[in-house]
């Protein structure tokens, strides 16, 4: 019922660079309560050590400044991923990996599913690291890290409420056979965060 | 990732042979049916090529040299259904199967020194050999672990006249070789020597970047083969190479994680020494032994260190890795019938390892290898012949074997025969699979990978010092498990049907089941982001297929062939997996979809297709002409979406072309003239084969006398 346009999302993501993210904004027009959002390249290199902490429902990048607080959903630092609770952060944030659907018709998340959080010095993990195990497979041969197909991550919010989020890529500008010389660290995402608390995308 | 290390290919069934010939030249072989040939290979004696159960291709000299091949990699790239891998080497795949299962030998030796399962071809000069002889299907059970895929072996000329020659080629990119031989017969004495020199100057493929391509190297290649006739019931040879190479990096221009430039150059020594020594023995006319004892030492060493911006101790990469093989052999030939004949031998192996790659420091570590090993050849009638075949091997390191084989040949009509062939292959666990332990430091990533002797302890070390972020329990449990060999069966059959005497096709249908395969994977991550690798168990996979040959001489001076391979290859896990509930999805142009089998594209770096037309032409005053078309189907070289196997919307290549010609003129005194050009419509791709730096020139000029026995 939503999906912004199509080309809004590309004139976006193509006005955004290195740390740029990016809210489109919801349907012109139509009041709508979900929103999908495109973010291209946000830089997660934590070359001072600090996670890029980002708000799922304002689809605003947090300063680190603010990590102690609720404003962030899920931060980024090379290949981890934290939610906002548990270990990571104050907030009553969890989620998990789900596996094996598309983005598009994925829309209900089941009754039974448990929201996993950050545990004790990361040896648990909402998003678990590590290749094949969460969100992305590592290849060694080529040093490349790839988003697995089929996966996505199911976010509850700092503030309770529920997002399904794709990772798309972790180089630079995205390209579609990263290589040798492709920037990581940089992730292009999307995802549709549902404001009104149910667990439905649709 | 495991799809790659498991590498797993193709094959073709080619009996190329060069025919017609000037019969004034003086290094002329005469070869006038190729199916006469005699092959020692395959059945461990010596048997008509026409009357051998499995699939085997002869390379006679005349087609090496006609074609210019120098390198052994050179030739066998030529062959439908061989493909020359570019990690680590020039590795072969064969029948679907990686490098690592093929086994080289040198007149029935095996050649040591492989570096992630891969045995550099280039290593082996090819320019005076008398044949190569490959045996395609598992020759485990005369061969013992590696000869999974099948044998590649070279036989070296036997001293028969006296003869001297030299040879001198010069071509593109500074490509030298020189070479030169003699044979001296006197009385009951003969020995043969040769010396060949070879250069390449390398190339640079990717001008922006500092580091060439193929940095430059030369290496040279002393080969003696000596003989002493006792008496007619007594023979001993000996058999001796020196192989040496020296590649320098020239130096390479980086910078580290924290931007400061760097420089670093180096250099890389390659050795090889293989000695063989045979007595040969008949203690009746029935009877004939051989003992056999064989050493080799392969050495490699790698030296790199800065040269400008030093950061700590002035070393960028040093690597040394040492593999002496030694083995005591005896083999009994028994003619029980004038139609039945028995071979039983068995032989001793002392396998040495010396590296750094292990552990911090130079270690050394140890294998000894026992094996038995017997095959029965039956002619039951004139239509149908059995031969069966077993050999025992036993690992101080990990359980022992048994390798079986059984293989038959029917003659229902005169035209046509029949081969089918059914054996066992393995592969027994290598040294670098057991007791690596290696941290990279160089590359800035600082992964670690530990054998499977090594994976427990190493494991805990690592957790205790805090360095191990996650683990994948799943990947550690199956480590943590002794490691097996790897096993096959494979199945042969094939049709050889002779139309005419200008017409003969040959097919070949292959299947191979690879069990247990020894695959890497990440076992856990470091708190550094980078992960540790372990070996295990893990993978079935699958190559099947057929191969097809049709060769046709429309006049004597013309030989015209076209093979052909069509190539499937699976792993059977990722197969499951893409039919279990869960399923498995792909991201083809950045649309996620669910795999059905269809999307599925087997293992990576395997060409579903491959061909080659080759035309040979030679006349009666000496010229020869050739021209040979090789092709494949573009392979998987990158997993692109994450789940790990190979399917639509991952990185595959463009298709191979590569067109061949040479043009030569024997003189009646000797004297040879040839030019050719190896890929004449420059076929490139800088990115999956940058072994290959586009069209390649060359000349060269060659004498060769004979001194005719009267």
């Amino acid at each position: 019922m939503i999906m912004k346009n199509r080309f809004l999302q590309l004139a976006c993501a193509a006005i955004i660079t290195s740390i740029g993210f990016i809210s489109c904004s919801k349907d012109s027009g139509t009041v709508t309560i979900i929103t999908s959002t495109s973010v291209n390249s946000l830089n997660s290199a934590g070359s001072d050590g600090h996670f890029s902490f980002y708000s799922l429902e304002t689809g605003q990048q947090i300063a680190s400044s603010d990590s102690a607080t609720a404003k962030w959903d899920i931060a980024f630092r090379s290949t981890t991923i934290l939610i906002n609770g548990g270990t990571s952060g104050p907030a009553n944030g969890g989620a998990f990996v789900q596996r094996g659907v598309t983005f598009d018709t994925y829309n209900t998340i089941s009754t039974d599913s448990t929201f996993k959080i950050d545990g004790i010095n990361g040896v648990v993990r909402a998003i678990p690291t590590g290749s094949g195990n969460g969100w992305y497979s590592y290849n060694f041969s080529t040093d490349i890290i790839s988003p697995i197909a089929g996966n996505i991550l199911i976010v509850r919010t700092a503030s309770g409420k529920y997002a399904k989020v794709e990772i798309q890529s972790y180089y630079q500008n995205a390209p579609t056979m990263p290589d040798a010389n492709s920037v990581s660290r940089y992730y292009t995402f999307r995802y549709v965060f549902q404001a009104n608390g149910t667990k439905t995308f649709n | 990732m495991f799809k790659h290390i498991v590498t797993i290919g193709f094959c073709c069934f080619t009996i190329t042979t060069f025919a017609q010939q000037n019969k004034t030249t003086a290094d002329t072989l005469q070869a006038k049916n190729n199916l006469d040939e005699v092959v020692v290979t395959a059945t461990r004696s010596e048997r008509k090529l026409s009357n051998v159960a499995v699939p085997v291709t002869i390379i006679n000299k005349k087609t090496i040299q006609q074609s210019g091949s120098l390198r052994l990699n050179d030739i066998l790239n030529e062959q439908a259904g061989l493909f020359i891998t570019n990690s680590f080497g020039s590795g072969l795949q064969m029948q679907g199967l990686s490098p690592d299962y093929t086994l080289i030998l040198i007149d029935g030796e095996p050649v040591v020194g492989r570096t992630s399962g891969v045995l550099d071809l280039s290593r082996i000069a090819v320019a005076n050999i008398k044949k190569i002889e490959i045996v395609k299907g598992p020759s485990s059970s005369l061969y013992g672990s590696d000869a999974m895929a099948g044998v590649v072996n070279i036989i070296t000329e036997n001293p028969y006249q006296n003869t001297y020659g030299a040879s001198l080629r010069y071509g593109s990119f500074g490509v030298t070789d020189i070479s030169a031989n003699t044979t001296v017969i006197k009385n009951k004495f003969n020995l043969s020597a040769q010396g060949n020199f070879y250069n390449n100057n390398g190339y640079n493929l990717n001008p922006s970047s500092s580091a060439q391509t193929l940095d430059p190297f030369y290496n040279y290649t002393l080969q003696a083969k000596a003989g002493y006739k006792f008496s007619d019931k007594t023979k001993w040879t000996v058999n001796a190479r020196y192989f040496n190479q020296l590649q320098t990096t020239n130096p390479y221009k980086d910078v580290d994680a924290s931007n400061n430039a760097f420089v670093f150059s180096g250099n890389e020594t390659t050795k090889d020494v293989n000695i063989s020594n045979t007595l040969e023995h008949k203690f009746s006319s029935a009877v004939k032994s051989y003992l056999r004892i064989y050493y080799t030492d392969y050495q490699s060493a790698t030296n790199q260190s800065y040269i400008y911006n030093n950061p700590s101790n002035n070393i960028y990469y040093n690597d040394y890795f040492e593999q002496t093989f030694t083995r005591l052999e005896n083999q009994t030939d028994i003619a029980i019938t004038s139609k039945s004949n028995l071979i039983i031998g068995g032989g001793w192996i002392f396998d040495n390892v010396k590296s750094n790659r292990y552990d911090e420091s130079i270690v050394t570590k140890k294998n000894n290898i026992g094996y038995l090993f017997s095959q029965y050849d039956w002619q039951i009638n004139n239509w149908w012949n059995v031969i069966a075949g077993m050999r025992y091997d036993y690992n101080q390191n990990y359980a022992s074997h048994v390798s079986p084989k059984l293989a038959m040949q029917f003659i229902p009509v005169k035209k046509l025969k029949i081969n089918a062939s059914i054996g066992g292959g393995f592969k027994a666990p290598d040294f670098r699979q057991l007791y690596l332990n290696f941290t990279n430091t160089s590359a800035g990533t600082g992964y670690t990978v530990l054998g499977n002797n090594e994976v427990a302890a190493g494991m805990q070390l690592l957790q205790r010092q805090g360095q191990i972020q996650s683990v994948n329990q799943v990947f550690y449990n199956a480590a943590l498990q002794p490691l097996q060999p790897e096993t096959s069966t494979g199945i042969n059959l094939g049709f050889n049907y002779t139309f005419t005497k200008k017409i003969n096709l040959n097919i070949n249908f292959f299947r191979n089941d690879v069990n247990n395969l020894i695959t890497t994977s990440p076992i856990a991550q470091k708190t550094n982001n980078s992960f540790v690798y372990s070996y295990f168990n893990l993978n079935k996979v699958y190559t099947q297929g057929f191969e097809t040959e049709i060769i046709y001489k429309p006049i004597k001076a013309i030989q015209i062939s076209v093979g052909y391979q069509l190539l499937y290859t699976a792993d059977k896990h990722d197969i499951d997996s893409i039919k279990s509930s869960a399923g498995v999805y792909g991201r083809d142009n950045g649309v996620v979809y669910r795999l059905t089998l269809k999307d599925y594209k087997g293992l990576f770096d395997r060409s579903k297709h491959s061909a080659n037309i080759k035309i040979y032409y030679e006349n009666k005053n000496g010229w020869f002409a050739n021209l040979r078309e090789i092709y494949r189907s573009g392979w998987g070289v990158q997993d692109l979406d994450g789940n790990l196997l190979l399917n639509r919307g991952d990185l595959f290549t463009k298709d191979f072309f590569q067109t061949n010609i040479s043009i030569g003129k024997f003189f009646n005194n000797g004297l040879k003239v040839q030019a050719g050009c190896d890929n004449v419509f420059n076929w490139k791709d800088i990115i999956n084969s940058p072994n290959i730096p586009g069209a390649l020139f060359y000349a060269g000029i060659s004498y060769s006398f004979t001194q005719h026995k009267k």
